[in-house]
């Protein structure tokens, strides 16, 4: 049968944007060194050239697009902006307030979002939650949590984000349930406590407040922190972080407190809080800086930065921002 | 009249009370719940809908979401686009033709990105907007010149399956 009629399947449409990406950032020789592969590539099935052709259309249809639009950088602003309002009334109306009604499941059919969780922060958020089993919880910047409370125990699930808890005494359970977090990486379980975990994609990271916690890392032993103890851990191993550059839970007390952090490393922590870009040049990446500050007001933030430290901060939009040599 | 019209006024009869006091609920505006109760019923018209018997609320549902995100991504980027204007000498501003205009576009290159990962939504607007390499991209993220590339791809593969309905 001939496949001219065949839609790509998605695995020729995702070589095709591979090639595409491929072809946009190789220059000279090497560029039509591909350009010759992508042609002989487009010739071996038809349904490779109509996935090429496509994506050809779809990228020069974008071109169009932001030729007609305000001045980019603008625009740039102008999306984050109304998206940011957008994911935030999400978050509070569609969400929150409609648990309740069924369906819910065809409507976030898309896998790991995080306003598919029972309680969502947006960025520059935090939020303070108190359970009925009298746990509170604090929920920073841009993360997510679902709440499963069963008979036998208290589950949350750290889908994204980072999260404080102080176990509460769960006197209204006729037995004692156990209290558990999960997040990608393993699960923790309270013994009495204060605690925080942090979700970052390839790793997760526990820190001890108070009390001890039990952490059954995935494809590592289970072990007990005791307080003041950080350990890092990433589904084959678990280490523990000696001298932490940041404080594990001075965000609840909505500040950032580092020491001896290197500049990039902070203004990525940074941009955690700000919608949009934060930028370190590279040639001042590894300055080192150490202090306490508040992020309720990071334009002050950033201005400090500037009279400690040999940089300059430049800012195209508020949505664009980026630290050079001074 | 055809079983699916039939079935759909039968439909509006026992769904649209609740379904506009939905709306209303979250619109916090009755008119506009009634535009999108509406809405959603006529949006049910131009379906294909096999399953209409199982679920009807979650399917009414569902539609209803979808469009009330809509109605706040228009009115969200209004306001965005009306103070970017504002920074604006007056001499500058554009004629409401053009501010129409841009507008729309706006709405769809934010409808066409709603749903991708905040990073992958900036990485690939850096890219298509800011004209980026995606070597300046990285540095601007902060992240490896592979990671923009993944978040690129990902982007262009979410756009092209809104793109060709057969995807």
């Amino acid at each position: 049968m001939r496949e001219s009629s065949a839609a790509p399947a998605a695995s020729v449409v995702r070589r095709a944007i591979d090639w595409h990406i491929q072809l946009e950032s190789s220059a000279g020789a090497d560029h039509d060194r591909i350009r010759t592969q992508i042609a002989r590539w487009c010739a071996e099935r038809e349904a490779h050239a109509l996935a090429w052709a496509r994506i050809a259309r779809l990228t020069g249809e974008f071109d169009d697009m932001v030729r007609q639009l305000p001045e980019p950088s603008a625009s740039l602003d102008i999306l984050g902006r109304a998206e940011r309002e957008v994911d935030r009334r999400r978050a509070m109306k569609l969400m929150l307030g409609g648990l309740a009604i069924g369906g819910a499941g065809l409507w976030f059919a898309r896998p790991r979002l995080p306003w598919q969780a029972d309680y969502v922060t947006g960025t520059g958020e935090q939020r303070h939650l108190r359970l009925d089993d009298g746990t509170s919880i604090m929920l920073n910047t841009d993360s997510a949590l679902n709440v499963a409370f069963t008979p036998d125990e208290r589950r949350l699930i750290l889908k994204s984000g980072e999260i404080m808890i102080e176990s509460g005494p769960d006197t209204g359970s006729p037995h004692h349930r156990p209290l558990r977090l999960s997040c990608r990486h393993g699960m923790c379980e309270a013994l009495g406590t204060r605690f925080s975990v942090r979700d970052e994609a390839t790793y997760s990271q526990l820190s001890v407040s108070e009390g001890r916690v039990a952490l059954d890392p995935l494809g590592a032993a289970r072990r007990i922190l005791e307080r003041g103890e950080t350990v890092r851990f990433d589904g084959t191993t678990s280490t523990s972080v000696t001298r932490p550059v940041l404080d594990p839970d001075a965000w609840s007390r909505g500040m950032l407190a580092v020491r001896d952090i290197r500049l990039a490393r902070f203004l990525k922590e940074l941009a955690r809080y700000r919608h949009g870009v934060v930028g370190c040049d590279e040639r001042i990446a590894d300055l080192r800086l150490s202090g306490v500050f508040q992020l309720d007001d990071q334009a002050r933030l950033l201005r400090h930065l500037e009279r400690t430290l040999p940089i300059r901060i430049v800012s195209r939009t508020r949505w664009w921002v980026r630290a050079e040599p001074a | 009249m055809p079983a699916d019209a039939v079935a759909i006024e039968s439909l509006y009869r026992a769904h649209h009370g609740w379904l506009r006091g939905w709306l209303t609920h979250r619109l916090a505006c009755s008119e506009k719940a009634a535009d999108l109760a509406q809405d959603t019923f006529l949006r049910l018209l131009t379906r294909r809908c096999a399953s209409l018997g199982e679920a009807p609320r979650a399917l009414l549902v569902t539609i209803a979401k979808g469009l009330v995100v809509d109605h706040w991504r228009r009115s969200a980027l209004e306001v965005a686009y009306r103070e970017t204007l504002a920074a604006l000498p007056e001499d500058q501003t554009p004629s409401p033709e053009v501010q129409l205009e841009a507008l729309d576009l706006l709405e769809r290159l934010a409808a066409l990105l709603d749903g991708l990962e905040p990073m992958t939504r900036e990485a690939f607007l850096l890219r298509q907007l800011g004209g980026l390499r995606y070597a300046a991209i990285a540095t601007q993220l902060g992240v490896s010149t592979r990671s923009v590339e993944r978040h690129v791809r990902e982007a262009l593969y979410h756009c092209y399956r809104l793109r060709f309905a057969d995807a």
